[in-house]
């Protein structure tokens, strides 16, 4: 391993974040290479400043003044509950509705994400969300295949889905307020983005994975997650993984051969695998056909915000970098173009890394992550 | 269990049960948001303000998972906001910001230079640690902050920040590079304080 490779492992290497091997690899390293031995010890020492920096007390009256602010709140939430009993009671048929066509295991957390992340959400595009949703559930039929044997595997899972949506629905007043809505504290009535919102994650539940595909507009994002307890072995579960072309998560930094020939790769118990989108229905099925499935399921949320967010944060360096080439250009003193210089490369590293954040929130994006128990039976 | 039950009351819009289910964690809270922000006043604004978002909106909490994580989360989102606004106004008067700033901070650094005393030094490190986290940018500020001042575990950041573990590690890693760096330029620092 090169110097670059061991000071990118540092910093995980301190937090005890790397296997076995790497941990060997890079104490190994450590020892023979004064150059990385220092910056090591750099590292350390900046975590131990950071570590160092006191907890500072509450400023005075902060409890005093906040309850003042809790009873403003707690006023004007009560008059809005009057209001809401009507939307709730609407919202429940709708969900009644929503059940009714609900046959997947799969569902969205978005109750999750902060309030203001789906609050945010372009409306503009929910409208167009219920073009496509109204088309899908048209041209809907279950996918042939699963309509048997995987019925009954769905079957609990169906339960907690309802459950879910039940639950769900309690909060949709506020799931789908605005955040203008938020603040302000006005929204009472559903409108007609927040009624089609509601459509579409409940239909988006249905399709998903292998027909959500359609669903999605170009510029809305869901990441997947989910969990799978298993009575396989670790070397089995890489193998499905690696056949359907899958990823684990120390993948990154070694080869699957790799891992299956280094005997000290002690087998975990946890394992975190992240199959192609596209291939989910498949690992399913090898998984079943390997070992007892216990527990299994996948939530989809949707990040457009954040996604978002980065490509205009990026936008706003880049804008920013232009500006700062300008103002490069208007001097003419050595000093303060170097002073530039220095602050365009800074820009510059930035964007770079949060292109590598797209690149990570891409990978989200078209993988799904499962986190894998493996049990003994 | 006792949790359990203070976060049902306080759906039911009961003020004295929220204010007891944050008892334990607005300090935290506040110690986040201080960091991020870099002072008190701006600190103790954003996190009454997050605390009032989970107030409104504790009906969306899930039982499965933590309050504290939750709790923080909407914290340190409400802290990012914050900084995003921020930067907008400083986008557009950008010319100005450059020299004031860095001039400040490097006369600062001269008058203080030969203070004695140990616990004035102390304080002096601790002026300049804030700096340099103030001077990265918000993504790697807020991994700091959780990571390496207040000790959080890869996996709730993860949950707090919203983000895959992978993105965490990526994220802590480049981080610390950065505040690595930032000590080493001996902008921020003066050579004695911090044997490096
Ligand atoms: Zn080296």
């Amino acid at each position: 391993m090169n110097c670059t490779k061991i000071q990118e492992w540092i910093s995980l290497y301190i937090d005890e974040q790397v296997d076995e091997v790497t941990k060997e690899e890079v104490k190994k390293h450590l020892i023979e290479c004064e150059k990385c031995k220092a910056e090591y010890e750099m590292m350390l020492e900046a975590i131990s400043l950071c570590k160092e920096l006191p907890m500072i007390d509450l400023p005075e009256e902060f409890e005093e003044s906040l309850h003042e602010k809790l009873v403003d709140v707690q006023k004007s939430k009560y008059k809005k509950s009057i209001k809401n009993m009507n939307w709730k009671a609407f919202t429940s048929i709708a969900a009644m509705l929503v059940i009714g066509i609900t046959s997947m295991s799969l569902f969205n957390f978005t109750k999750d994400i902060p309030k203001e992340e789906i609050a945010s959400m372009n409306i503009d595009y929910s409208k167009q969300k219920q073009l496509d949703t109204e088309k899908n559930v048209e041209n809907e039929e279950i996918p042939e295949k699963k309509s048997e044997e995987n019925k009954k595997d769905t079957k609990d899972l169906n339960t907690d889905v309802k459950k879910y949506l039940l639950q769900k629905n309690n909060d949709n007043p506020k799931d789908s307020v605005t955040s203008k809505d938020i603040l302000e504290e006005e929204s009472t009535n559903p409108t007609q983005e927040q009624l089609s919102k509601i459509d579409f994650y409940a239909a988006s539940e249905e399709t998903l994975p292998v027909k959500n595909y359609r669903m999605q507009q170009a510029n809305q994002h869901i990441r997947y997650k989910g969990f799978m307890t298993i009575n396989i072995s670790s070397h089995e579960l890489i193998q499905i993984v690696q056949n359907i072309g899958g990823n684990l998560e120390t993948s990154k930094d070694y080869n699957m051969e790799d891992i299956k020939t280094k005997m000290n790769f002690s087998p975990t118990e946890e394992m975190v695998v992240y199959i192609p989108k596209e291939k989910l229905s498949e690992f399913e099925k090898k998984a079943r056909e390997l070992g007892e499935v216990k527990k299994y399921f996948i939530e989809n949320e949707d990040i457009t915000r954040n996604y978002e967010n980065i490509l205009q944060e990026i936008k706003n360096l880049q804008n920013q970098k232009i500006k700062l080439k300008e103002e490069m250009n208007n001097h003419n003193d050595s000093e303060q173009i170097k002073k530039i210089q220095e602050e365009i490369k800074k820009v510059n590293e930035n964007i770079d890394e949060l292109k590598e954040e797209v690149k990570n929130l891409n990978e989200e994006i078209q993988f799904c992550t499962i986190c894998v128990s493996l049990y003994d039976e | 269990m006792q949790e359990k039950s203070l976060i049902h009351k306080s759906q039911q819009g009961h003020i004295e049960s929220f204010e007891n289910l944050i008892k334990n964690y607005q300090k935290l809270a506040f110690n986040i948001a201080y960091r991020m922000l870099g002072n008190i006043e701006d600190a103790k604004d954003a996190t009454q303000d997050a605390f009032l978002k989970a107030y409104k909106n504790i009906d969306q909490f899930k039982e499965e998972s933590t309050f504290s994580t939750w709790l923080y989360k909407i914290v340190t989102n409400t802290c990012l906001d914050v900084l995003r606004k921020k930067k907008k106004i400083k986008i557009y008067s950008y010319d100005q910001n450059i020299e004031t700033e860095k001039g400040k901070v490097l006369r600062e650094i001269a008058d203080e230079e030969n203070t004695p005393e140990k616990i004035v030094e102390k304080n002096e490190i601790q002026k300049h640690m804030q700096q340099a986290i103030d001077s990265l940018s918000e993504h790697h500020r807020s991994v700091i902050i959780l990571r390496d001042i207040q000790g959080f575990s890869y996996e709730e950041i993860a949950k707090i920040l919203n983000c895959s573990k992978g993105t965490v590690k990526s994220r802590i890693n480049r981080a610390r590079q950065a505040l690595k760096k930032i000590i080493k330029s001996g902008e921020l620092f003066d050579k004695d304080y911090v044997k490096i």
